[in-house]
């Protein structure tokens, strides 16, 4: 049933080990690859010392710029819908961009040889790296029409307002760290690509592959079962995808390519430094009358990616005049790119922590002003909210969490010789959704097997689509065999911007339902069935009877009597072999989720040292399909707002370079980080938005929690640290 | 009406035609290995393999290698290597145990956690050639042919996990802070399972995990497999 707390079907293979990640197929006579990455960030190549190396024990081949064979580059005016990283085809020519570019891939016999070789490579560049700080964005930037939005006039509001907060906040760059290294086995069979990738986007890898490699798509088949996290570093084509399947082609071998830990510091993207100002202008009485927000960061040279921050701005409250605007400069680094909760994660930071600025300043309760500004509809067009239960939201939050007991003055509680403090922030996404495609195949048995080339990246995707195929079709969900992590089959949307369970769920809801009326003219029309003669409107499943006239049967002998072995049918979206989806735009309602998060902090007055012992969020997602993996990813993604308020930050240095790019000094969330965790939703379909009434709750997790973070150690302290994350040494 | 197979519990197994993309001219490197010990168990004899990766032997300088006699999962094994292969890699790339994961290759996050005698060790950061003499168990020897080990089942039921890639870290951990007593409360089993990062967040599941093999809180149907699971 849609809702009900099922085990993950695939967990009995996680936890005996037996699940199996991109690098863990047994391939007959594999070869090892390592890439060896640029140490500068400018310039181009001018010597290596290739055969040096290729002399080494068990080095096969040195793949590099001079002895490449040519791949083909992607269309730079984003034409073909190719979801790409950094758009950079690897070794196609010798300019360096950035430090951590692919210049050399070594090729060896065993894993041992390929890293020992690629430790000898020796590059010389014609430039020493120039300045790339990703700091100094305040000028020569740019900020394209795109990247700027207004509605009402905000410097009137501002000119006009009784109180007025501007601030700077200030969210470093992070990374997605997901634990698997991104990695793959390629192996060619003729013209025919195999690829055992770790992708969230199983379509778009297959679509990308074949671009580059000049093949037409069905002769790439993109294998990805298991995935060990993605967090966004997985969704967009990266050059490590490409070289795997190049060296194969080169060396005539299958080749294991082996990233690093390092190597995802620079290869899979990141969530860019962004400076945020917030102006709050306004009435004593809690009216917001205005709201800008400014944001100045970075992108690559090739300026795929901005931080849209302020996107949350434009909609989470009902101002009548908002400004927001992003400007970006260029620099030699590797690009940004989509990290979990792409904008909405930093720019909710920025505007939470505003609002509670602006409820300090006025002396309200920041609950309170939230519900004075409430939004009813979009303020940018008008356009209502599909179903919106925010309200709810703050009022069950505030009372699980004890919110009216809170003491307002900050720095005044003190327990056990720590400061206390509590404090809250909205949290939001939006509700996205996508095309796709399924096929749908009844056996004898009644069992259905559902194809799609969708993806679970632990989100619990094989354990959810069984539940709504299950319930849509009327049987039991174990009687649904879920078949995806394969570009063999139909088309399947991206497992981010939390859309794919809207997507692909509601693509197989409406493929069931004609599948369903198909079976029942069958069956109408059989003359030994026991619904011969009927009407096909009259059939209904229930637990895998069909049912009609007063009479009943298993679900499968309809197919026992067509003489197949089974029936299938295929369900294709108008928009299946899309990647850039978009069938939002033309809808009468504006579709987003919502939330309220509480968090408790306690802060040790000498040192400094920051705990949580205890947070609460609610969440207004739609229609929750499966409660115990729904309140997993909520937990983790509050988590994800935890390490981005205390503990995540990447070090750039003035060349672009990470200097803390690996997981001893990049320091994420580990278990004694985390306290008491509470989490409820409203669990209230929304049908205005998808089949199932789901919204999707991949990110919303992790927005707003590190504002509330942030507010609760000002209501601890006094203290308004802007910088994230806030670590000790900000508090003393 | 019947249910011919678990549908639903090993997705790899369905839809998979493994014979297709996989060029299969020899036997795999594990199956080799596995059918070289049992001949060699038949006759009396260590097993022997030597172990260059999945290349080519003749490409390298077998003097140079290092032999060593160990036991993994219970089987005795004997084999030359390459003394620079890593305990992880010499499970992950030549005996086909891939259960232990390589997360960070530098001993800080735990995925690749094993048992080697009584102690939890990062196998990436432990050459291959300190296992000789060794006893080590991975995630493929915990529980037994027909039931989880205790620790396996409390995860599934507290979704302790959900990409799956720390997991098998994790449950080699909380089976050593359980037999090491370190699951007093919440605080102790946060602070000894705090070596295996779990990027998923999935910690709540994790101690919820640890303490209901502590209380025996688990139903024991729980400790089943499946059909396809068993072996």
């Amino acid at each position: 049933m849609i809702g009900a707390p099922k085990t993950r079907i695939d967990g009995p293979l996680k936890v005996t080990g037996r699940a199996k990640y991109a690098l863990e197929y047994a391939v007959d006579r594999p070869l090892y690859a390592v890439s060896v990455k640029s140490g500068v960030n400018t310039g181009t190549v001018v010597s290596l010392n290739a055969a040096e190396v290729e002399a080494l024990p068990g080095v096969v081949r040195v793949i590099h710029a001079v002895n490449t064979i040519k791949l083909q580059p992607f269309p730079t005016d984003g034409s073909g819908g190719y979801s790409t990283g950094d758009g950079l085809v690897p070794f196609q020519d010798t300019e360096i961009r950035f430090i951590g570019q692919d210049v050399a891939l070594v090729v060896a016999e065993t894993l041992e040889q390929a890293e020992y070789a690629g430790s000898q490579v020796k590059i010389q560049y014609s430039s020493e790296s120039t300045e790339a700080d990703t700091s100094a964005v305040f000028e020569d930037y740019i900020s394209p029409e795109r990247m700027q939005a207004e509605t009402g006039n905000m410097a009137a509001a501002r000119a006009g307002a009784e109180v007025t907060v501007e601030q700077r906040y200030v969210v470093p760059s992070e990374h997605h760290n997901a634990l698997e290294i991104s990695s793959c086995i390629a192996l060619w069979k003729g013209d025919r690509l195999t690829m055992y990738d770790t992708t969230q986007a199983v379509t778009n890898y297959q679509r990308c592959t074949a671009h580059v490699f000049g093949l037409p798509e069905e002769n790439v088949r993109i294998i990805s079962k298991f995935i060990g996290g993605g967090f966004g570093s997985k969704g967009s084509y990266w050059a490590t995808s490409m070289l795997a399947p190049l060296a194969a082609k080169m060396v005539g071998r299958p080749v294991k390519l082996h990233m690093s830990r390092q190597d995802m510091f620079t290869s899979s993207g990141h969530r860019p430094k962004v400076y945020q100002d917030l102006t709050i202008a306004g009435r004593r009485d809690g009216t917001i009358t205005g709201i800008e927000h400014v944001t100045r960061s970075y992108t690559n040279l090739d300026a795929t990616y901005f931080e849209a921050c302020g996107n949350a701005t434009k909609m989470l409250y009902g101002v009548p005049n908002i400004k927001v605007a992003h400007t970006y400069r260029k620099l030699n680094v590797s690009s940004p790119k989509y990290l979990r909760s792409p904008g909405e994660a930093n720019g909710v930071y920025a505007l939470e922590c505003a609002l509670d600025e602006f409820a300090h300043e006025i002396g309200m309760d920041p609950v309170e002003l939230r519900l004075m500004n409430y939004a009813d509809k979009h303020p940018f067009d008008g356009k209502p909210f599909s179903l919106k239960k925010l309200g709810e939201c703050y009022r069950r939050g505030g009372e699980q969490f004890g919110w009216a007991d809170r003491n307002r003055e900050p720095g005044k509680l003190v327990r056990d010789g720590k400061l206390i403090g509590h404090g809250m922030a909205t949290t939001t996404y939006p509700a996205n959704r996508g095309g796709g495609a399924c096929t749908l195949i009844l056996d004898t048995e009644g069992v259905l097997t559902f194809q799609n080339a969708i993806q679970d990246i632990g989100t619990g995707t094989y354990t959810v689509m069984g539940q709504i195929i299950g319930d849509e079709m009327g049987i039991d969900s174990d009687r649904v065999r879920v078949e995806i992590g394969d570009s063999d089959f139909p088309a399947g949307t991206v497992s981010g911007g939390s859309k794919l369970t809207a997507s692909a769920g509601s693509w197989a809801i409406i493929g069931v339902r004609n599948f369903k009326s198909k079976l029942f003219d069958m069956s109408v029309a059989q003359a030994e069935s026991p619904h011969y003669g009927l009407s096909a409107e009259d059939l209904t499943v229930e637990n895998g009877m069909v049912k009609g006239g007063g009479k009943q049967e298993p679900l499968g002998n309809i197919v026992a009597r067509s003489g197949e072995d089974t029936v299938k049918y295929t369900e294709l979206s108008q928009v299946a072999k899309e990647h850039a989806f978009s069938m939002m735009g033309d809808a009468p309602y504006s579709f987003h989720s919502f939330g309220a998060v509480f968090a408790e902090a306690e802060v040790d007055p000498d040192l400094g040292v920051v705990t949580i012992p205890r947070m609460v969020a609610v969440f207004d997602v739609g229609k929750i399909m499966n409660a115990k993996l729904a309140a997993s990813q909520f937990y983790g993604g509050m988590i994800w707002g935890y390490g981005m308020a205390l503990l995540e930050e990447s070090k750039y240095n003035e060349v672009g370079r990470v200097v803390n790019a690996d997981l001893a000094e990049y320091h994420v969330a580990v278990n004694a980080d985390i306290r008491d965790m509470k989490i409820d939703y409203i669990d209230a379909p929304d049908y205005n938005f998808s089949e199932h009434g789901g919204r999707g709750i991949g990110e919303i997790g992790a927005t707003g929690t590190s504002a509330a973070i942030a507010n609760a150690i000002f209501n601890a302290t006094g203290k308004r640290v802007r910088d994230l994350p806030i670590t000790l040494d900000k508090l003393l | 009406m019947s249910n011919p197979k678990p549908y639903n519990t090993d997705p790899t197994e369905v839809g998979w035609p493994e014979e297709e993309s996989l060029v299969n001219a020899t036997v795999s490197r594990r199956n080799f290995l596995r059918a070289a010990t049992l001949a060699a168990a038949g006759l009396g004899l260590a097993p022997y393999a030597t172990l260059t990766g999945q290349g080519s032997a003749a490409t390298l300088d077998l003097q140079d290698f290092v032999e060593i006699e160990t036991t993994i999962n219970g089987e005795a094994m004997k084999m030359k290597l390459d003394p620079r292969t890593s305990l992880l890699d010499l499970l992950r790339e030549q005996l086909g145990l891939t259960g232990a994961k390589k997360g960070c290759n530098q001993g800080a996050c735990g995925a690749c956690t094993v048992h080697v005698g009584t102690d939890r060790i990062n196998a990436c950061l432990t050459l291959a050639a300190q296992i000789d003499g060794k006893e080590v168990t991975t995630i493929e020897g915990i529980g037994s042919a027909e039931e989880f080990h205790p620790v396996q089942a409390a995860f599934l039921e507290h979704d302790g996990f959900q990409c799956g890639y720390c997991t098998s870290g994790q449950i080699m951990s909380a089976i050593k802070v359980l037999e090491d007593d370190h699951a007093g409360s919440d605080a102790e089993i946060r602070e000894w399972m705090s070596g295996n990062i779990c990027r998923c967040g999935a910690y709540k599941g994790i101690v919820e995990s640890v303490k209901a093999v502590r209380d025996n809180t688990l139903d024991p149907q729980a400790l089943q497999k499946g059909e396809s699971l068993k072996r």
